[in-house]
């Protein structure tokens, strides 16, 4: 059964899609559906999918929609296993000066640790879309990384402040080249309801 | 008054403006941009003088020549506040001060900052999630308010 993981709609850029969650128990009759439905309601802050998310992705360029998670769930007492694509990062391929190919790289793979970082921890994003950002008086343009999610100032600021040690140890692997135009050239945005 | 102050008492004055246009049910628009320029501002400033002195007296022209090398910045003239928010990202973590996030957290309120001074239209306010300047203040002004105890300690760039 389709589960909306993230809700793209409308996004600057980025097309409506949706995540393909489905169960099977381990070694017994499948069941598709349930979790989906508990996932879509609890917008991932059950305790128990928490510590099933994998790890966040660091050093490659994600390819979720081609290559599914697989998370063992145990729920009831039994093991169970979550298979979860999150969509693709659309929007990248819009025509835009800033977006060069290192620029499109880096995005996509600072929108996976996000993503991942977001369902490790069951923080409730409900959009995410890509945008440029300029000040005319500095001569600075970017691009950017906007996020919302379903949470107050505090909550969003500590999902905010939690990535740092993801991005820390992403940075130490890039090259000098990488993580300047990541500093200057890429920022990460996040707003809440 | 005199007309030289203390920067951080100054800078705890604007976030305070900042909070009192929100807390204002008949804040106009112009109010309301005007708490998001002073709320970036309260921060902003604070970061700077953390960094690199009152006034940025000391960013000096080696560290100026530091962080564009770092940064590659070799080709472009690099803005004020750029400078800053570079540096931001340039200290060590610790318990409290988290650079990475905290230079986007920064960026954040300065990318409000400018809409507010310099935006009227929808094509230039396009990505923002809100539909009122009231709304979008009182965000920017929650953002101020968690970010501007952590600016205050920021170490001196080295």
């Amino acid at each position: 059964m389709p589960v909306r993981l993230f809700g793209l709609e409308g996004g600057v850029g980025l097309e409506s899609v949706e995540a393909r969650t489905s169960i099977e128990l381990i070694g017994e009759t499948p069941v598709r559906g349930e979790i989906g439905e508990t996932l879509a309601h609890a917008t991932y802050i059950s305790e128990e999918f928490r510590s099933f998310v994998p790890p966040v992705l660091r050093l490659e360029e994600p390819t979720f929609e081609d290559q599914p998670q697989l998370c063992r769930v145990p729920q009831n007492g039994k093991s169970r296993t979550i298979e979860i694509s999150v969509p693709e990062l659309g929007g990248l391929t819009k025509a835009d000066p800033i977006l060069t190919n290192r620029v499109r790289r880096l995005l996509t793979v600072l929108w996976a640790i996000v993503v991942s970082r977001a369902l490790q921890v069951g923080f409730p994003l409900v959009m995410t879309t890509v945008s440029t950002f300029e000040d005319p008086t500095e001569q600075e343009r970017k691009a950017v990384l906007r996020l919302t999610c379903n949470a107050s100032a505090v909550q969003a600021i500590a999902f905010w402040d939690s990535l740092e040690p993801d991005l820390q140890d992403w940075l130490a692997t890039l090259s000098e080249a990488d993580r300047a135009t990541f500093i200057t050239k890429l920022s990460l945005r996040v707003h809440w309801h | 008054m005199a007309l030289v102050s203390s920067g951080s008492s100054i800078f705890d004055d604007f976030f305070h403006l900042a909070s009192q246009a929100i807390k204002d049910t008949e804040s106009s628009e112009g109010a309301l941009r005007t708490a998001i320029s002073r709320a970036y501002y309260a921060v902003f400033l604070t970061a700077r003088d953390q960094l690199f002195g009152p006034d940025e007296t000391g960013l000096t022209s080696s560290k100026r020549k530091k962080l564009r090398k770092k940064f590659g910045q070799k080709k472009r003239p690099v803005g004020s506040h750029d400078w800053i928010i570079f540096a931001i990202s340039d200290i060590k973590p610790t318990v409290t001060v988290r650079p990475l996030t905290l230079q986007s957290q920064v960026s954040q309120l300065k990318e409000a900052r400018v809409h507010a001074d310099y935006h009227f239209t929808s094509q230039n306010l396009q990505g923002i999630p809100y539909n009122t300047w009231r709304e979008y203040a009182t965000k920017v002004v929650e953002l101020a308010s968690q970010v501007l105890p952590v600016a205050r300690q920021l170490p001196p760039y080295p």
